[in-house]
């Protein structure tokens, strides 16, 4: 059978009856099942005119802004080289690092040696700015570029850095109560140091300050123009708005949905952009740089193992930024046979002769990077293969093993190095409370056994001993024909088919956009409230490109608003 | 790795000398001298991912005496060679300032993998897997609580400075943002995440170590940009639309800025003098140096450390999985990581011994608690939450029991690795005790004891005395034999 829409056997609306394991009863979004171009009936996110009319309430909280913020936001006001300094880069980074690993687990308490270092920053740089006018020209005002400060300056530095700092322009109160604070001091110099010294410990560094206007619609508060521009920015470059931004609030571009995703397009090739696209991908897919897996795996492949685990790495997000910056789609990213392999090992991995990019037919999409397929023990885990796509790819709950079962089997089974790795896996899942949950994983990994745990295709399965010499050969068995995906069972001859299967998924592509939507919310998905949400991503995975889709989840219409916390 | 002993005395240095030790207590601040007649009580705690087989962390020791029932003995000092392979050589000089205790358990609710966190007496909730969700105690870490006790602290002691929560690790991309510290926030526990720096620990200390800059007078122009940017953050407060949660975040924020006002500080330390930072173990001497000085200084009193693994978690959780079923430990890297955590571990204790104080030393006067995220694993079973590997050191200023291996697993199950204890929620308590802390501490949620309990830990037979332990009086009491401190409930 060759034909993927005619191997999908939609069995209707089966639900499983597998334990503790599969899809939640509301599915990964709560909604209808739809068939997909795969022919597979699968669970479908559904945005509901309620949570329609709700939209933007996942904005429930005053977030602070993250280290990589802040950093990003120094070097806008201070410029990149005094940022750079030994007295402010160290210490910024020396702060907790808030990289996301699961979705909502940042956190939204500023770190408690925050104020400190703000501190130590901020005095620092009053200390520059009283010796370099230089500097105090480019960052603070034009006006400041002579020492002691003219007379009529301070009300320009006031209205111009403040606005800076704030993001958006003061009020005739706060420069008011700013020329204030600085008329305490007959000596310019002193008011100007004093000034800084006070911006750059402000609220504004801390937190992403909100006030909204208007009356409340709906539970939700309408954000001002120069709000939505700090949103933009910061959801997209991670850094505040540029002037262009700034512009835009005030020309009123920003009150509609065109006029942000125009703005997003336009900072989305910004290199700070694209470290965040590549975060992403590294919350999606889990991948951190490894060490070199075991050298006697890669010398039987015949390649150097000596930087392996890096170029594995490094493979990876070569394609996934090839793909976002190369005009990929949701399809691409599953099947897509380009590989960029950055050393003659990786290029070996491709079976191709040198690095650089080259058509890897044995590769196809994110499944088969060598990284997604890399494990160090002895063997292949079809068991973690299986649950890591589950989880990560389609977003699957998944049960929990009982460990007191777990031991009973692997006792009862001892040694399992004389037999092939499948029919270990096999026997160890195979007890009555075991077998529900790993019928959702055990045959996940089995497509991909025609892989080693350094990526490399292999047409056996080879068992080395510690000195790397083959202990057993055992033949490889990747036929599966009882994978469930959504509430169809179906079967594939091998994994490549089975990621066909998945560039067709709706469930699977959903994911992604839960992901995306996790991501650049830093929030975990509310099912009923975030569902239009990643409808809005969803449909743009569907229809579009990646970066269609990762501008969507960061340009919707949650982006005006608010919860009204009254 | 051996610490240089002179460099563990150049933290009392001013102006370029060294300062003669012991330390003369006029150094110490006014808080502490007038609250204390003897040195306070620290607490240390240091956690590291992973966990380690029953012969790893505890070698060949059994009980040589039974002292009371269910609890078996035996003197470190009667050990020849190296107590195991991770507590290693290293303590050798130090085992009369430690002891091993065996039988700890924390009472999982998660059957998974069995992650725990040994600091709250809990694991997390079934169903989830993965160490960034809170504990299912609902109760902050003990070194929190500690922290932000008055029993512990003055209370105008700067929340900056009561809890150093340090990571120093960064080769492991997993735990490099992690620690094993929850507090309450108004959205539920948080994992407080550490600082990693040197330069972090020495700006979160900065207001008491000024290496005499108070002698110049205060900074009238600092003072009122503090005052300033506290008003700045009070009218957001105030005219925003913010919700009850986002204010109270802010107002914590707050009361930190409002702790930069130089003059309220009365402290007078000098700064520990650091080394060049090559390579990650300059960076873990540095930062004990900086926490041994803080302690003798009593700029802070509570310390949690996270001590990660040189590569990355998928490989060392891999190899986790493999060390267990197939029992080539000795081939791993993780291997190799545990005994490197272990020598980190004595060289902190080191450390901490080597500054003196009026009676005894900072160690003396501390509790060191080394602990792991898994239990003693069965061979063939990778995460489990019984025997969690525990090393306490210091004594608490001789409120514990030191040199002694102490098991409290039941009677007639000491050699079996699959012999249970009792719960850890009781060695924490235990060590709150040592610190003044009692049930009124612990219990502000309305929980009884501290930590996680669940029914089914109790029904199962092979634990001690679970009538005892399961009650209300058993959740409060401090380990028998261990303990030898007051009655604190």
């Amino acid at each position: 059978m060759t034909s993927l829409d005619r191997r999908a056997m939609a069995i209707g609306s089966l639900m499983l009856a597998l334990g503790a394991c599969g899809p939640d009863e509301d599915g990964p979004g709560g909604g209808t099942d739809p068939t997909s171009e795969a022919g597979l009936v699968e669970r479908s996110m559904e945005c509901l005119p309620e949570a329609d009319a709700q939209r933007g309430i996942t904005f429930d909280a005053m977030r602070r802004l993250s280290r990589d913020e802040l950093a990003l936001t120094l070097q806008d006001l201070l410029g990149p080289e005094l940022y750079a300094s030994a007295e402010i880069e160290p210490r910024v980074m020396g702060l907790p690092s808030d990289q996301i690993l699961v979705p909502g687990d940042f956190s939204f308490s500023p770190p408690v040696g925050l104020a400190g270092v703000l501190n130590q920053v901020a005095d620092h740089v009053a200390t520059v700015a009283a010796t370099d006018a230089q500097w105090r020209a480019d960052q603070v005002h034009p006006c400041a570029d002579t020492i002691p400060l003219p007379d009529d300056c301070m009300a320009d530095v006031i209205e111009s850095f403040g606005a800076r700092v704030w993001r958006r322009p003061l009020t005739s109160e706060e420069i008011e109560d700013y020329s204030t604070f600085v008329s305490d001091y007959d000596d310019p110099e002193r008011g100007l140091e004093l000034l800084l010294r006070r911006f750059l410990q402000g609220p504004s560094l801390v937190f992403h300050i909100e006030d909204g206007v208007g009356d409340a619609d709906n539970g939700r508060l309408r954000l001002s123009d120069y709000e939505v521009a700090s949103r933009i920015s910061y959801l997209t470059t991670g850094g505040p708005p540029d002037d262009a931004l700034y512009e835009a609030a005030e020309r009123g571009d920003l009150a509609t949905l065109d006029g942000v995703r125009a703005q997003i397009d336009r900072l989305f090739d910004d290199p700070e952009s694209r470290d965040r696209v590549l975060d992403f991908f590294r919350f999606y897919t889990h991948l951190v740089p490894g060490s070199d897996p075991a050298d006697r795996l890669a010398i039987y492949n015949g390649v150097d193992p000596e930087g392996l685990g890096q170029a594995i790495h490094d493979e990876a997000f070569a394609f996934f930024d090839e793909l976002v910056y190369g005009g990929g789609t949701y399809v691409d990213l599953m099947t897509s046979t380009v590989a960029h392999p950055s050393t003659p090992a990786m290029a070996a991995a491709f079976g191709a002769t040198d690095p650089g990019t080259v058509d890897a037919p044995d590769h196809p999409g994110l499944l088969h990077r060598p990284a997604l397929l890399t494990s160090y023990g002895d063997r292949t885990s079809p068991i973690l293969r299986g649950a890591h796509l589950r989880k990560l790819f389609l977003c699957d709950d998944l049960g929990l093993p009982d460990p007191v079962a777990v031991e009973e089997a692997q006792q009862e089974l001892g040694d399992t190095s004389a037999m092939p790795n499948r029919e270990a896996v096999a026997a160890l899942t195979s007890g009555a409370s075991c077998v529900g949950c790993h019928a959702l994983v055990n045959p996940l990994g089995f497509a991909f056994e025609g892989y080693d745990q350094i990526g490399f295709p292999r047409a056996e399965e080879v068992l080395l001993d510690e000195e790397g010499r083959v202990q057993s050969r055992y033949a490889i068995d990747t036929t599966v024909d009882n994978l469930y995906v959504g509430t169809s069972r179906v079967g594939v001859d091998d994994s490549k088919e089975l990621v066909g299967l998945l560039a067709h998924s709706i469930q699977a592509r959903q994911c992604l956009s839960r992901r995306l939507f996790e991501y650049y919310h830093r929030a975990a998905l509310d099912r009923e409230l975030d569902s239009c949400t990643v409808v809005d991503v969803d449909d743009q995975a569907r229809d579009g490109t990646l970066r269609e889709a990762i501008v969507a989840a960061i340009g919707n219409s949650d982006i005006f608003w608010k919860e009204d916390p009254r | 790795m051996k610490v240089d002993p002179i460099g563990r005395r150049m933290f009392l240095t001013g102006a370029g000398m060294v300062v003669a030790l012991p330390f003369l207590e006029s150094l110490l601040p006014r808080v502490a001298r007038a609250k204390a007649p003897t040195q306070p009580l620290r607490y240390i705690q240091v956690i590291n991912p992973f966990g380690a087989t029953t012969e790893q962390f505890y070698g060949s020791l059994t009980g040589a005496s039974t002292v009371q029932a269910n609890v078996s003995v035996k003197a470190l000092a009667d050990v020849k060679g190296a107590l195991s392979p991770f507590v290693g050589s290293a303590f050798d000089a130090l085992r009369s300032k430690i002891s091993l205790i065996h039988g700890m358990d924390v009472i999982a609710e998660n059957n998974n993998h069995q992650m725990c966190f040994p600091t709250c007496a809990s694991g997390y909730a079934n169903g989830l897997d993965g160490d960034e969700f809170p504990p299912l105690s609902d109760q902050p870490s003990i070194d929190v609580l500690m922290s932000e006790s008055d029993v512990v602290y003055d209370p105008s002691t700067p929340t900056s400075r009561r809890l150093l929560t340090l990571n120093p690790v960064v080769t492991d991309n997993y735990t490099s943002n992690r620690s094993f510290s929850w507090k309450s926030t108004p959205d539920g526990l948080e994992m407080i995440r550490p600082v990693k720096t040197t330069l972090g620990i020495m700006d979160l200390l900065a207001s008491a170590f000024d290496d005499g800059k108070k002698g110049s007078g205060p900074d009238l122009g600092g003072i009122a940009v503090i005052d300033a940017v506290y008003d700045d953050y009070a009218r957001v407060r105030d005219s925003s639309r913010l919700s009850k949660a986002d204010r109270e975040r802010l107002e914590n924020y707050m009361s930190l800025v409002s702790e930069l006002t130089p003059v309220k500080e009365t402290l007078s330390c000098t700064t520990p003098m650091l080394d060049k930072e090559p390579d990650i173990d300059a960076v873990i001497d540095n930062q004990y140096k900086v926490l041994a000085a803080a302690m003798l200084c009593d700029v802070t009193r509570v310390a949690s450390i996270t001590l990660g693994m040189s590569a990355s978690y998928n490989e060392r959780h891999d190899e986790h999985h493999d060390e267990m079923h197939t029992k080539t430990a000795d081939k791993t890297g993780l291997y190799a990581d545990m005994i490197e955590v272990g020598e980190r571990v004595a060289n902190l204790l080191e450390v901490l011994d080597a500054t003196p104080e009026p009676t005894g030393s900072v160690l003396d006067n501390s509790i060191v608690y080394w602990g792991m995220q898994y239990g003693n694993a069965w061979p063939v079973d990778a995460h489990r939450s019984h025997n969690m590997p525990v090393l306490v050191a210091g004594g608490a200023g001789g409120q514990l029991k030191m040199g002694e291996y102490i098991d409290f697993r039941k009677d007639g199950h000491l050699s079996d690795q699959q012999g249970r204890g009792i719960p850890i929620n009781n060695l924490l308590v235990t060590f709150m005790n040592c610190l003044g802390l009692t049930s009124t501490d612990y219990e502000a949620k309305g929980q009884t004891g501290y930590g996680y309990y669940n029914d089914r830990f109790f029904e199962n037979p092979i634990h001690p005395d679970p009538d005892f332990w399961s009650s209300t009086a058993g959740r409060r009491s401090a380990l028998p034999y261990f303990y030898t401190g007051t009655t604190k409930g």
